[in-house]
């Protein structure tokens, strides 16, 4: 369950711009920031008024940019976070021969 | 997103600069752009019939004695967001053509690139994996899997000797039928095309044989959805873009992913049947851009 912050179009974000409502989702539990900003959130029993006059009753999710934004920084994300595990492990590895050469 | 070749559609009047001919792109969605070119020139069409109309917009331009010459073909292209599709014709007679737009959805509904779940949702189709010569069509992007064994992608069940595509977080695809199982790797967060049999699974073109498949499985297919011991759960966080099932050549379900105008509820929209499909889990769905 993450908390994120709608702006007065229903836009995510990660934290509070000032004004926004705050509230708790489950769908962008996998879901970096900076993809998760890239949607519009309107919650159930919200609506929004598209600047074409249109209605968008809650609860509904949908990038508000074109989807390959938000794609391409959650395949960054996923990487970074890789990487960082990866360095983590490499980290543990080296710790790990150090103590055993102590030990030894 | 454009589905499909266009075609030439025949009609109109015949002769005299006031008859209109059809040119169909059979199934580009509102919010195309059409153009005419041939050598040297380039005309750019308006829609003149209204999407109020439920099955037809169209494009209408008409040659000016300028642009009516002996050069040809002329070719009409129709662009949506990246996709094209593009039809060459002899325009061999000076009168108005029109360039008609089809639509997957009623205009009470807004077709969208795709639906995606975030784990919970899910599509009761109604069809039993047991129907004869069953074959299911999709288009699918696996954005992640949430058990090492595999997220379904659809089944009728998981614990029989039955009918389950899964595919865990290695990207191995796993086509379970009638005891058997083969597998292909596709790569999470792209687009893959893929169509299954009972004996047969196909992915972006590929095809896998399954050795000598046998039993049966009498639950209905689910999309996005496990099955086991008759629960349902979804698991698999995907996008699905139009679906199609099969009986031998019959069309069963023709599923196209769309949301409801008046109360922007998500789903599948079922052209073969005119019968809206909404989530049969929990949550709710993330939808694509509109079409």
């Amino acid at each position: 369950m993450k908390t994120i912050y709608l702006d007065q179009d229903y836009m995510c974000h990660a934290a509070d711009g000032g004004g926004m409502s705050e509230t708790k989702t489950d769908i962008f539990d996998a879901v970096c920031d900076g993809a998760m900003e890239c949607y519009r959130f309107v919650p159930s029993g919200g609506d929004w008024q598209r600047p074409d006059g249109k209605v968008i009753h809650g609860p509904f999710i949908q990038p508000a940019v074109q989807v390959a934004i938000p794609d391409a920084a959650q395949s960054q994300y996923e990487r970074d976070e890789a990487a960082h595990l990866e360095e983590l492990g490499a980290l543990i590895e080296e710790i790990y021969n150090e103590d055993m050469e102590v030990i030894g | 997103m454009i589905y499909g070749d266009p075609i030439i559609l025949g009609g109109g009047g015949s002769g005299g600069p006031t008859a209109q001919d059809a040119i169909l792109l059979a199934t580009v969605p509102a919010g195309s752009t059409v153009t005419a070119t041939k050598s040297g020139v380039t005309v750019t069409p308006t829609l003149w019939v209204s999407a109020a109309d439920s099955s037809l917009e169209a494009a209408l331009f008409v040659f000016a004695p300028a642009q009516f010459d002996s050069v040809n073909p002329w070719t009409i292209t129709a662009t949506a967001g990246t996709s094209t599709a593009s039809t060459t014709v002899l325009i061999t007679t000076n009168k108005e053509y029109a360039v008609a737009i089809s639509y997957h959805v009623p205009p009470e509904y807004q077709e969208v690139e795709y639906i995606e779940t975030t784990g919970t949702q899910w599509i009761n189709t109604g069809i039993s994996a047991n129907t004869a010569n069953l074959r299911t069509i999709s288009t699918v992007l696996v954005t992640s899997v949430s058990v090492a064994d595999g997220d379904s992608i659809w089944s009728g069940s998981w614990d029989v000797s039955g009918y389950l595509l899964n595919v865990n977080a290695s990207g191995e695809l796993g086509w379970h039928s009638g005891g058997k199982k083969v597998t292909a790797n596709i790569t999470l967060n792209n687009w893959f095309s893929v169509e299954t049999t009972k004996q047969n699974l196909v992915v972006d073109g590929t095809s896998y044989a399954l050795a000598s498949p046998s039993g049966s499985d009498s639950n209905t297919i689910v999309l996005i959805a496990w099955c086991s011991s008759g629960a349902r759960g979804g698991r698999a966080r995907a996008r699905y873009k139009a679906t199609m099932m099969y009986s031998g050549t019959t069309l069963l379900r023709e599923f196209y992913p769309c949301y409801r105008k008046s109360d922007s509820v998500a789903g599948f929209w079922d052209k073969a049947n005119e019968v809206f499909y909404t989530n049969a889990g929990t949550g709710t769905f993330v939808v694509g851009p509109d079409l």
